[in-house]
């Protein structure tokens, strides 16, 4: 069952494309007919929008204002480099792969470069930017109340990053001033579409890779033999939203940590470990071992140094990249004192 | 600079200390330090990698090897055939 993977987010062209004409030969461009609500309707169903465009940025900027379409688009990337440039940076600033990422211009030339530097970059002509709705993959099956912020979400984190970046004090100081909140209850059903939402989206915080659908996970919570935690996060620039899921298997003897994954989204924040430390500390209460599911991805090697920097060593392996590991839970790290972590 | 000096002063630069002054030998356990958390980790394996030219493999992923400044120094030596 090998679903293409959704679009993450969409790379608009501007001349052309967003509208008709060329902003820098004429006075007046106007927007495509209806794409407007093309972006709108994506933008609603959690998918980003972005620019690559040669173009001068402010004049370009003003004209989306104009538009009233400004805020709709990351990182906007305006200027006179390759276009295959602006969607690695892209690709890099909203930390998502290349596949994920649809790039849509009326020149065949720009779709071709991005191709050749890109080759899972999905790219289409201008003019079909009316189908976009219909797209196969720009229909994610659900669409969640993170989903519905993701973008808000974003641009807090932008805020984030550049007041992190002028910060100049120690790494701890920083940390404590955001006052980060870190929640981990029992998912319930209303969290399950996210759930799913997060297996399917998570690809280099996670331990498996394994995807698992909303019946899998309304079965695992009503389930006495396994437990889901769901996590989420806040600090004083808002929500993260529902940002980590852990599915423990309840054995005889043991915990088995079957999945086991966090959000890019707070990748610089390190509550992988916190997460990490309250499992290991509820299985030492429960008295039973603590193992662990991973699978190399490729793409996933931070869980495996995650995994490893808590103290969980690999015991069985087979040949196509399914190793388990076990924590003696002889060492527990603390949670630190810059995160509120709270149970519920 | 000597392999355990970059070292040390590659984790006093980047671990969320809980002693900002804190003074550490190359036998202290950097958990007794500070957090040990996965951004940490996963910078301090890209550090070792890219500072001392080495591939950190699957196999080498064990607490054990990077528990104190001395261990991380044997780990590179170990590596590099030294």
């Amino acid at each position: 069952m090998t679903r293409a993977k959704e679009i993450k987010c969409v790379v608009w062209d501007l001349d052309g494309t967003l509208w008709d004409g060329v902003l820098a030969e004429m006075d007046s461009v106007t927007l495509k007919p209806g794409v407007k609500e093309v972006i709108r309707t994506l933008d609603a169903r959690g998918i980003l929008h972005s620019i690559a465009s040669r173009n001068d940025y402010d004049d370009a900027m003003h004209k989306l204002t104009e538009f009233g379409l400004d805020g709709y688009f990351l990182y906007p990337r305006i200027g006179w480099n390759a276009k295959s440039v602006a969607i690695a940076k892209l690709c890099s600033d909203l930390n998502i792969q290349t596949d994920a990422i649809m790039f849509i211009d009326d020149d065949p030339i720009e779709r071709d470069e991005v191709k050749s530097e890109h080759p899972d970059v999905t790219c289409l002509d201008a003019s079909q930017y009316n189908t976009l709705p219909a797209h196969p993959r720009l229909n994610p099956r659900f669409v969640t109340e993170d989903a519905r912020q993701r973008r808000l979400m974003y641009l807090a984190d932008t805020k984030r990053k550049q007041d992190e970046d002028s910060y100049e004090g120690p790494k701890k100081e920083f940390l404590a001033s955001l006052k980060m909140q870190f929640i981990i209850s029992q998912a319930k059903d209303e969290d399950l579409r996210r759930a799913e939402e997060l297996t399917a989206r998570t690809n280099q915080l996670n331990t498996t890779g394994r995807t698992y659908s909303y019946d899998d996970l309304r079965t695992f919570i009503s389930s006495p033999k396994h437990r889901l935690l769901v996590c989420e996060m806040n600090d004083k620039y808002g929500s993260y939203g529902k940002i980590g899921l852990a599915l423990i298997e309840i054995a005889e003897d043991r915990f088995h940590l079957r999945l086991f994954l966090m959000s890019c989204r707070v990748m610089s924040r390190g509550v992988g470990t916190v997460l990490l430390s309250y499992i290991m500390q509820e299985a030492k209460k429960a008295k039973k071992r603590l193992k662990a599911d991973f699978r190399n991805t490729g793409r996933n090697r931070m869980m495996h140094i995650t995994f490893a920097f808590a103290n969980f060593r690999a015991t069985e392996s087979d040949d196509s990249g399914n190793i388990v590991l076990e924590n003696d839970l002889s060492v527990i790290q603390g949670y630190p004192s810059y995160i509120d972590v709270q149970v519920r | 600079m000597q392999p355990a000096e970059k070292i040390r002063e590659f984790i006093s630069k980047n671990l969320a200390v809980y002693d900002e002054g804190a003074v550490f030998g190359d036998d202290d356990n950097i958990f007794a330090l500070g957090f040990v958390d996965s951004p940490f980790a996963i910078q301090l394996i890209c550090f070792i990698e890219e500072e001392f030219q080495i591939k950190v493999a699957d196999d080498d992923l064990d607490i054990e090897n990077f528990t104190t400044v001395n261990r991380v120094v044997e780990f590179v030596r170990g590596k590099k055939g030294l």
